[in-house]
C-alpha cells in the first residue's frame, strides 16, 4: 500500500525569506565596495626623498630642482619627466653622482655621507617586488 | 523562524570569512647602517613589531662590527690585536672557513690594505697607493694571522680585520631570526641592493629584477624564486675612483691588494645561507667567470649557489632556473648547468 505523500511545507515566501535575501544582498554589495572604492595603488611613478631615514618629500615626475642638506653635504636632485639624478654634490665618495638617472618603481639614489636617499615608488604593477644588484 | 535566522547568521559568517583575507599589509622602514640604505619590507600584522626587533639588531650589529665605530669589538681587535666577543668571534671563524673553501679570494684581513686606497673605514679619502704601502700592508693579510679561541680573539702583528664583506649577509640572517620570533610570513631586505627575502608571498614566487651594471635604468632580467633566499651582488661599478685616466674600483684582490684584475663585472650569487651569498659575491669578482663557475661546482655539495655574471665582454652567464633574462640590451645570454 502507498504511504501518503507528506505534506509539503509552505513555498510562498515570507518576510523573514526577505530579509534573508536582503541580508546576503547587503553583504554582497559592502564587500565589493571594499575593492571598488578601496584606495587606488598609485600608478604614477613618484620620487620620495628620505634624510635620516626619514622621508621629508615626495616629488612627481615634473621638471624641478631640489637641494637637500644633512650631515655638513648638499645634494643637488634634479627631477625630469624621463627620471630623478643627482647633479653635483659634494660629498667625498660620489656615488650618488655616479648612479646617473634611474626611472623604475623601487629604484634609488643614495648618498651615504649626506644620509639622503632617493627612492621611486608608487607603480602599480611593476612586475617585480625588489631590485637586486 | 529560528531554523531561518540561524541560515542568516550561516551566511553572514560565511561572507565575513569570505571578505577576510590574510593581513598583507606592508611596513616598511628605512635605515642607514653599515655603510648602505636599508629598505626594511614586512608584511601582515606584526609587521612593525618585527621591524623594531630588526632595527634594533642592525645597530647593535653596526655597533659591534664596524671598524670606524671606537666601542665595536673589531675596532678594539685592530687596535690591541685581542677583542673577546661570541659573535665576532663566530663570524671570524665562518669567514676563514669561506677564505679556505674560495683559496683566499675572500679575506676577512684586508683592513689595513682597504685603508690604502681609501675604500676602508676613511672612505671617500681614494688615492693609489705607493707599491712600498702596498706591500707592507700585504704582507699582514691572511686569515691564518686571525687566531679564535671560543670567544677570544687574536691577530698576528700589523693585521686589522674587515668584515665588510659578510657582515650584510650575516645582518640578514638575524632579521630572519626576527621574523621567525615575531611570526612573520612575508618579509623583503633591501641592503643597498642585497636582497634577502623572507617566506612566501600569496600571488606566487618571489620576482627579483636583476639590475644592469651598465645601465642604472636597465635590468639584465627577472628572476623567481622562492623565500628564504639571498641575493648578494659584487660589482666593480659599485664604488670606485678615476686617477690619470684609469678606474681603481673597491674589489681587491688578497694576493695582490689591489683591485681585481678579473674579467667580470658583476657578481650575482643566489644561497640559502646570507654570509656564504656575501662573500661568494665578493670572491666570484675576484677569480673571475671561469674561476667562479669552477667555486660553483666545488661547493655543490656543502654550499649551492646559483650565479649570474656579467664579463667585461657583455656575456651573461646565468646557473639559475627562474631567471628569465631581458632581450635586446646588448648581452650575450648563457645559460650553464
Amino acid at each position: 500500500m502507498a504511504t501518503p505523500m507528506k505534506k509539503s511545507p509552505e513555498r510562498t515566501p515570507t518576510k523573514y525569506d526577505a530579509l534573508v535575501a536582503a541580508a546576503v544582498l547587503l553583504l554582497a554589495v559592502a564587500l565589493g565596495a571594499r575593492y571598488w572604492f578601496a584606495p587606488a595603488q598609485d600608478a604614477a611613478l613618484t620620487a620620495v626623498v628620505s634624510i635620516d631615514g626619514v622621508e621629508v618629500e615626495r616629488l612627481a615626475f615634473d621638471d624641478t630642482e631640489r637641494e637637500y642638506q644633512n650631515n655638513g653635504y648638499t645634494v643637488h636632485v634634479t627631477v625630469t619627466p624621463d627620471g630623478v639624478r643627482v647633479d653635483h654634490a659634494d660629498c667625498p665618495t660620489q656615488d650618488c653622482v655616479h648612479t646617473g638617472t634611474i626611472s623604475r618603481a623601487g629604484q634609488s639614489i643614495v648618498c651615504l655621507p649626506a644620509r639622503v636617499a632617493i627612492t621611486l615608488a608608487g607603480a602599480a604593477d611593476a612586475g617585480y617586488d625588489v631590485i637586486a644588484g | 523562524m529560528q531554523k531561518r535566522a540561524f541560515v542568516l547568521i550561516f551566511i553572514c559568517l560565511l561572507l565575513a570569512g569570505c571578505g577576510k583575507r590574510p593581513d598583507e599589509t606592508p611596513h616598511r622602514r628605512t635605515v642607514f647602517a653599515m655603510d648602505t640604505v636599508m629598505n626594511l619590507t614586512v608584511y601582515g600584522e606584526n609587521g612593525d613589531k618585527a621591524l623594531d626587533a630588526a632595527e634594533q639588531d642592525l645597530r647593535r650589529l653596526d655597533a659591534l662590527l664596524a671598524r670606524g665605530a671606537e666601542t665595536s669589538a673589531v675596532h678594539t681587535l685592530n687596535q690591541y690585536g685581542f677583542a673577546e666577543d661570541e659573535e665576532t668571534a663566530a663570524l671570524l671563524e665562518k669567514a676563514g672557513e669561506i677564505s679556505a673553501a674560495t683559496g683566499g679570494a675572500f679575506d676577512a684581513t684586508l683592513g689595513k690594505v682597504l685603508d690604502l686606497w681609501g675604500f676602508g673605514s676613511g672612505a671617500g679619502d681614494y688615492r693609489v697607493p705607493p707599491d712600498a704601502e702596498l706591500d707592507a700592508a700585504l704582507a699582514a693579510v691572511g686569515m691564518e694571522r686571525v687566531f679564535v679561541d671560543g670567544e677570544e680573539i687574536r691577530l698576528a702583528a700589523f693585521t686589522e680585520v674587515d668584515l665588510g664583506g659578510i657582515v650584510k649577509g650575516y645582518a640578514c640572517e638575524r632579521m630572519f631570526d626576527r621574523m621567525k620570533e615575531n611570526g612573520v610570513v612575508t618579509a623583503v631586505f633591501d641592503l643597498g641592493g642585497d636582497v634577502a627575502l623572507w617566506g612566501g608571498k600569496s600571488d606566487g614566487p618571489w620576482r627579483v629584477a636583476i639590475k644592469d651594471p651598465a645601465d642604472e635604468g636597465a635590468f639584465l632580467g627577472i628572476l623567481e624564486t622562492d623565500g628564504g633566499r639571498f641575493i648578494m651582488t659584487s660589482g666593480v661599478y659599485e664604488r670606485y675612483f678615476e686617477e690619470n685616466g684609469a678606474r681603481y674600483h673597491h674589489i681587491l684582490d688578497p694576493k695582490t691588494g689591489r683591485p681585481a684584475d678579473s674579467d667580470l663585472v658583476s657578481a650575482t650569487v643566489v644561497c640559502q645561507n646570507g654570509i656564504w651569498a656575501d662573500a661568494l659575491a665578493t670572491a666570484c669578482c675576484v677569480v673571475g667567470a671561469d674561476g667562479a663557475l669552477a667555486l660553483r661546482e666545488r661547493l655543490a655539495d656543502t654550499m649551492p649557489f646559483d650565479l649570474i655574471l656579467i664579463t667585461d665582454d657583455a656575456r651573461a652567464l646565468y646557473t639559475c632556473e627562474g631567471f628569465a633574462p631581458e632581450t635586446n640590451n646588448g648581452y650575450a645570454y648563457e645559460k650553464v648547468a
